[in-house]
């Protein structure tokens, strides 16, 4: 019976945001020199809306806690075996659930917006209505595509269990995670278009619309840092990033939602690229939907595909049509509004931010074109090809190299117009000097590859100058107040750089100077990498609480030391029968060494042995990232108040 | 005049870098595709000794064998099976989760024509239990055979 009320309050959900659109477009047309005033309130009403979903998404969470298997959602990915987290976790462990999820979130934003105090009234309710477009639509297509409340007769006894893969920690909080980063964009969308349909000035806008692009960047950029760290140690492969279809996706909002977020601060400050902003505000949300498109309708290859359905990708394609279509043509229209003097020079912050503009916009290009060529040579010439990670290296390497100068340089320069001898004066000769030094130093101690040497020594770079920075402006602020108070601006967006900073020197590390070992391996054999010494130990059965597991030892030793035993892991879960690989980690800040196991032939095993250099360096710079942006989440919230 | 010097040369300037740039782009593309063949297909059109491609088909039941080789240094397993028609699939390394016989798999490597096997240097399995990669339902749909 609870489904059936979770069914009913989804309906009511999708009527009131209909309502909320609906009427104050009668009204309009009926009346449309009348009063501009809407006669009902849409603040309460995406209170409702938002109350409505969250009753409709905890009957679902309920369906799943008691195991009832009568709902077909909860017998292909739920057991009554699994622990409480993962059968909470399953609502969002299939496309149904995670879709009703996205939903939640939505119309959970779209309450959060209702909440800002505006002084102007318009624009607050032209986004409302906006945002309720998008609710139902979202709504329309969990209705009639993927009903998460749909029964099976006869009801099932036991139910398929969640896939093993998704019954782990990183998993259950990577999508939500992501989720509030994707729909954070809607909401940037919905202000970027009620903003198309006021004629008021663009201070207003760009004041709220700051917080929601940090939030939304914030999210995307610890969703997909969650999701890579879960792919790092759960897949067994030891890499972080594959380039797959399903990951590229996610990462081409977050490239178009970095830009945006530089480009506001110069629309703030200076008045510049309005509507550059804009056009950003919507390719952001538009990518987010292609994403949803690519990951739902099963057109591409994926490593991590769920099962799908066509009619689904026809209803996103039509949505991203028409979301895309409807923002491009109000921004055509309205371009003439916002063509101001968009003088700007080069040799200025905002120089320096438009060109790390265009390489992000060219970045994001080419990983979207590697990811949807192979759909054009499919429909249009009858070939099945992929793009391989190669091309994505390729390409992309070298575009990162003028983007760190860029980080490096544009932070030094002033806004307006600046001068070039001064720049070279400001540039801190000694980390130049120190730059070049260090460039020589490590090819004569290390030889590697000099790729990856330049990589390394501009990521050291630029996180020494944006340390450096965030100590002069607490020394000029102690001189000038002579109390200790941070300029938070500042400190997020050195903190953001320092991520980024030791994210390259992790990336980096993990794919380029990584060392794999494969080989077979008997019961005491020790095999040498990288100054450690790994001895296999054997393996034992073990029983756990819904799997059997080839439990293996390995001891690990460092120049003759004992350091730690690592327990990589083949696991057979009870239901299904599916296997999974379960890699042993030990983590240093020099790097980690990765353990998995394979198959057993005759008392020899096949081990996977590699040692990868700087890995945790990967998620420490996400983690920075995330910071700086929650600090100017908060900052542009005050703001705001 | 001089207004328009300067926005020529720069529009000359904005040309040059994007083609360039589509250049690099478009060639890297065309070097880093992987195609699609079906087993049949490798044998008709057959793609160059250096050229990466990806196969796919069922692998044969009781095709999967497993020897053990030995070098200088170490050991390895050398794994070879049979996917549907008969293509023999050699690979080093660990087998994915999901491989099992009797279902799909994709193998990306390289075709050596003279001994008729295909050297892969991945194998991909299907990801979970209900799904296929897309190749290989094209490939069994025009062969008509059911799932």
């Amino acid at each position: 019976m609870i489904a059936e009320y979770g069914l009913i309050f989804l309906i009511l959900s999708m009527l009131l945001s209909a309502l909320q659109f609906l009427l104050p477009l009668c009204q309009r047309l009926a009346f449309p020199e009348g009063t501009k005033k809407i006669i009902f309130s849409v603040e309460r009403n995406s209170e409702l809306i938002f109350y409505t979903t969250l009753v409709s998404y905890c009957c679902l969470v309920y369906c799943f806690v008691v195991s009832d298997f009568s709902l077909e959602i909860t017998s292909q990915n739920s057991n009554s075996q699994l622990p409480l987290l993962y059968k909470v976790t399953g609502v969002w462990g299939n496309h149904e659930g995670s879709i009703l999820l996205w939903l939640l979130v939505m119309t959970f934003f779209g309450f959060l917006f209702s909440k800002h105090n505006l002084k102007n009234d318009l624009l607050k309710t032209n986004t409302l209505i906006v945002h309720a477009l998008l609710c139902f639509l979202i709504s329309c297509f969990i209705f009639f595509t993927s009903n998460p409340f749909e029964r099976i007769f006869p009801p099932s006894i036991e139910g398929k269990d969640l896939n093993p893969l998704l019954q782990d920690p990183g998993l259950a909080i990577h999508p939500p995670v992501l989720y509030i980063g994707y729909v954070g964009c809607s909401v940037v969308y919905s202000l970027a278009i009620a903003f198309l349909f006021s004629k008021d000035s663009s201070k207003e806008f760009i004041k709220t619309l700051k917080p929601w692009v940090f939030l939304s960047w914030s999210f995307l950029t610890l969703g997909i840092g969650l999701g890579s760290w879960w792919a790092y140690y759960e897949l067994g492969w030891g890499g972080f990033w594959f380039w797959d279809p399903v990951e590229n996706a996610s990462l081409l909002p977050w490239l178009t939602s970095t830009a945006l977020l530089h480009t506001i601060i110069v629309s703030e400050r200076k008045k510049k690229l309005l509507s550059w902003s804009i056009s950003l505000s919507i390719i952001t949300f538009c990518l987010s939907l292609l994403g949803t498109f690519l990951v739902r309708s099963g057109v591409l290859t994926s490593v991590h595909a769920f099962a799908n359905d066509p009619s689904r990708g026809v209803f996103i394609l039509c949505l991203l049509v028409f979301i895309s279509g409807a923002g491009g043509i109000l921004l055509y229209k309205n371009l003439h509004k916002y063509s101001d003097q968009n003088n700007i020079h080069l040799l200025s912050r905002e120089g320096a931010i438009s060109l790390n503009n265009i390489f992000m916009l060219t970045i994001t290009g080419t990983v979207l074109l590697g990811t949807i060529y192979p759909l054009f040579t499919d429909a249009f010439f009858e070939k099945k090809i992929s793009v391989g990670a190669p091309f994505f290296n390729a390409t992309i390497s070298p575009l990162v190299i003028p983007m760190v100068l860029g980080m490096i340089l544009g932070p030094l320069m002033k806004w307006g117009r600046d001068d070039l001898k001064q720049i070279f004066f400001r540039l801190r000769p000694i980390i130049f000097i120190n730059f070049l030094l260090m460039l020589l130093v490590w090819y004569l101690a290390y030889r590697g590859p000099v790729i990856a040497i330049i990589f390394i020594a501009l990521a050291i770079w630029l996180a020494a100058s944006s340390l450096f920075e965030i100590y002069q402006l607490v020394l000029i602020n102690l001189k000038k107040k002579k109390s200790f108070v941070i300029p938070l601006k500042t400190v997020s967006q050195g903190l953001a750089h320092f991520g980024i900073a030791i994210l390259i020197i992790g990336a980096t590390g993990t794919s380029i100077l990584k060392k794999e070992n494969i080989q077979f391996q008997e019961v005491g054999e020790t095999i040498s990498t990288s100054g450690y010494e790994v001895k296999f130990m054997g393996v034992s059965k073990e029983i756990g609480t819904n799997y059997k597991s080839d439990y293996a030892k390995f001891e690990l030793y460092k120049n003759g030391e004992f350091v730690s035993v690592l327990n990589p892991e083949k696991r057979i879960y009870n239901f299904g029968k599916q296997v999974t690989t379960e890699a042993a980690i030990h983590s240093t800040l020099l790097g980690d060494i990765y353990i998995s196991i394979g198959d057993n032939n005759s008392g020899l095993w096949t081990t996977r042995i590699w040692f990868n250099p700087y890995t945790i360096w990967i998620w420490l710079g996400v983690l920075f990232m995330f910071i700086g942006g929650l600090i100017s989440l908060k900052r542009s919230f005050k703001e705001l108040k | 005049m001089k207004a328009k010097h300067k926005r020529s040369i720069f529009i000359l300037f904005i040309m040059t870098f994007v083609s360039i740039g589509a250049y690099i782009l478009l060639t890297n593309l065309r070097d880093n595709l992987v195609f699609f063949y079906s087993p049949s297909e490798i044998l008709t059109k057959i793609p160059k000794a250096d050229q990466k491609i990806r196969v796919g088909g069922m692998v044969d039941s009781n095709s999967l064998e497993r020897r053990i080789i030995e070098d200088s240094e170490k050991k390895y397993e050398e794994i070879s099976f049979t996917i549907s028609d008969l293509l023999e699939i050699k690979y080093f390394g660990i087998l994915p989760d999901l491989f099992r016989e009797g279902q799909g798999v994709v193998a990306e490597g390289f075709f050596d024509l003279e001994d008729r096997v295909f050297n892969a240097t991945n194998v991909l399995a299907k990801h979970d239990e209900n799904y296929m990669p897309p190749e290989i339902e094209k490939t069994l749909d025009r062969k008509g055979i059911e799932k």
